[in-house]
């Protein structure tokens, strides 16, 4: 009864997600946008047209133009080349940060869920705790203690997450702990650490892979508009949430500086989205037929 | 209902002394000497040893933690949450005069996203694969992935600049006259998207699922008509899953004042805090943060309750 509950990464699961995204166009548009993003990150150098540094101070606030395809910021920076190489900072930053607070999460979730009692209570009470920031507050008040810094973007990021999946996992774990593979897994003498570590965590494996591609599209936004408010990553780091934060002032004059940035979190968002809605649909069975 | 009620205060007032213990230790867990942090950078470079004691005297971060934490605590209990760092006003006083434009903002975009998630919601799931619901469909992804910020710069950029039919920033005065609505329109509007985006796509499922139920095809079958059945039969039912999320939708719509608020110059507990945090004002920062955790605790044992009262299981389980 319990493994109705839980979506475990099968064969079947992947099968079901290949063929998710061939009949689904949302899908597609995501796997699409992300495989751009990937080259975007791994051929950044390649890619883009002019230093994402360097000024030309000449060129300000230039509109598109063969030279500069996506124009020049206020300070004569090609937009194209920033939107680039801040790929690299966006998503790593996003990635980084919901990876960091997966760990420290599920390793708070299956303790909680698996040996209940106090230490439970106390996981559950933290979690409370943390959840009592509403949205990006926590992340905030991270920073505004930390100051800014990709390092402590990370933190601020995984910190954020940290309360959810946890809660997440223990809501697993509870599920599954009295199944009979569990059970089974102790009558024949397995300890208290293989069966967190290689049964409970890998049954759960299929909701945190969905909740994570769906968390790292919050962390990009997250990033975004730590940086938008000056809190995140500081120029001249080309990062997208602090391009359109620098746009802002030019809005009227030059409105192409906040024009491609925006769009590119808006896609990057948008197909992580797609993407773990697909996943979703593909690794629960129940799911299955309801669209 | 009484003994459930006390209970979900105390709960809720041991997460709001928590989330105090946090907000005054977050000075302390700061990398550095927690004086730092009420020292803006261009005073710390030209102040003495003797004015650096000073100020550790001023605010008490001489004393032993314990008692500083005990000194903070009985402050907040009488509301006094001290005074700015830069202004040097009190910042109970301050906060008092920016928590209603927060209210107003918060609760004119909870409204606008739970009336065009619900409408639109519907209108998609009755109408299923029509134009409308292919449409409306891919649209719920958009609004869930906009970037705040970005989309309020947009329609400033619009509404604005180019078409000139609204104000691009401030609070215009009270709701009711027609400045206070054409200020207040494109932040709530920014506010509300991601949470009437998502609102859609639950309403949209939850109805489907609702309009398959014995219930209805008996309403139907009874002579009903459409109008009726949905409204009347399908979506109060629809709507359960729909009020669960209450809470979350507060949640996200606080967390996003603090961003739009800054966008839109909307003089807010947001923008107050962030102005604050940029100009290194850590109490008020502290006060801000405690501030809006509260609000949502408070109002998510408000919800609880009114489940309570909804749904009587609740009570018991």
């Amino acid at each position: 009864m319990s493994q109705d509950t839980t979506m475990s990464v099968s064969r079947s699961g992947w099968a079901r997600f290949g063929v998710q995204v061939r009949k689904s166009l949302p899908a597609k548009v995501g796997v699409l946008i992300l495989f751009v993003l990937t080259l975007m990150i791994l051929l950044a150098p390649q890619l883009s047209t002019h230093d994402p540094i360097r000024q030309h101070l000449r060129h300000r606030l230039e509109p598109p133009s063969a030279d500069f395809i996506l124009g020049t910021d206020h300070l004569g920076r090609d937009i194209f080349s920033r939107v680039v190489y801040g790929s690299r900072i966006s998503v790593s930053i996003g990635a980084a940060g919901v990876l960091t607070g997966m760990i420290i999460g599920i390793g708070l979730g299956l303790l909680g869920g698996y040996y209940g009692g106090n230490l439970d209570h106390a996981i559950l009470w933290l979690c409370d705790l943390l959840l009592a920031f509403p949205g990006i507050l926590l992340a905030i008040t991270i920073m505004s203690v930390l100051g800014s810094g990709i390092i402590n973007v990370v933190i601020a990021i995984g910190i954020w997450s940290v309360p959810t999946v946890a809660r997440l996992t223990r809501g697993q774990v509870l599920s599954l702990k009295s199944a009979e593979f569990i059970d089974s897994a102790r009558a024949i003498g397995a300890g208290d650490a293989r069966i967190l570590s290689v049964h409970l965590l890998s049954n759960t494996f299929g909701v945190l892979l969905v909740f994570a591609t769906m968390r790292i599209a919050t962390a990009i936004l997250t990033v975004a508009a730590l940086s938008f408010l000056g809190l995140g990553i500081a120029p001249p780091t080309p990062e997208w949430g602090s391009m359109v934060a620098i746009g802002r002032e030019y809005i009227r004059e030059a409105p192409h500086v906040i024009t491609a940035p925006g769009i590119a979190i808006f896609l990057t968002v948008m197909a992580c989205n797609f993407l773990g809605d697909t996943l979703q649909d593909a690794l629960d069975p129940r799911m299955v037929g309801r669209e | 209902m009484i003994a459930y009620v006390i209970r979900r205060l105390l709960i809720a007032s041991t997460v709001i002394l928590g989330v105090s213990v946090l907000v005054f230790l977050a000075l302390h867990l700061a990398p550095g000497d927690p004086v730092d942090m009420f020292l803006s950078p261009e005073v710390a470079l030209r102040a003495s040893p003797e004015q650096i004691e000073q100020i550790r005297a001023q605010w008490g971060l001489d004393k032993p933690l314990h008692i500083q934490f005990y000194d903070f605590i009985v402050r907040i209990v009488h509301l006094d949450m001290g005074r700015s760092m830069r202004t040097n006003r009190p910042i109970a006083a301050d906060l008092a005069l920016r928590y209603p434009a927060t209210l107003e903002l918060g609760l004119v975009s909870l409204l606008l996203a739970n009336v065009v998630g619900v409408v639109v919601g519907v209108a998609s799931a009755t109408r299923r694969n029509s134009a409308i619901d292919n449409t409306v469909r891919p649209l719920s992804f958009v609004g869930v992935s906009l970037p705040g910020f970005w989309l309020g710069l947009m329609l400033m950029l619009l509404f604005a600049y180019h078409l000139a039919w609204l104000p691009a920033s401030g609070r215009g005065g009270p709701l009711w006259t027609s400045a206070g609505l054409r200020h207040i329109l494109l932040p709530a509007v920014t506010m509300g998207m991601g949470s009437a985006a998502l609102l859609v796509r639950l309403v949209r499922s939850s109805m489907l699922s609702v309009l398959n139920e014995d219930y209805v095809r008996t309403a139907r079958a009874k002579g009903l008509s459409e109008r009726v059945v949905v409204y009347r039969h399908a979506l109060r039912n629809a709507m359960i899953p729909v009020i669960t999320i209450i809470g979350l939708q507060v949640g996200a719509i606080l967390g996003g004042a603090v961003v739009i608020e800054s966008v839109f110059a909307w003089p807010g507990v947001g923008r107050f805090m962030i102005t604050a945090i940029n100009g290194r004002d850590f109490p008020v920062v502290q006060a801000s943060v405690l501030v809006i955790a509260t609000t949502f605790v408070l109002v998510n044992v408000a919800v609880d309750i009114v489940y309570a009262v909804v749904d009587p299981r609740i009570r018991y389980s």
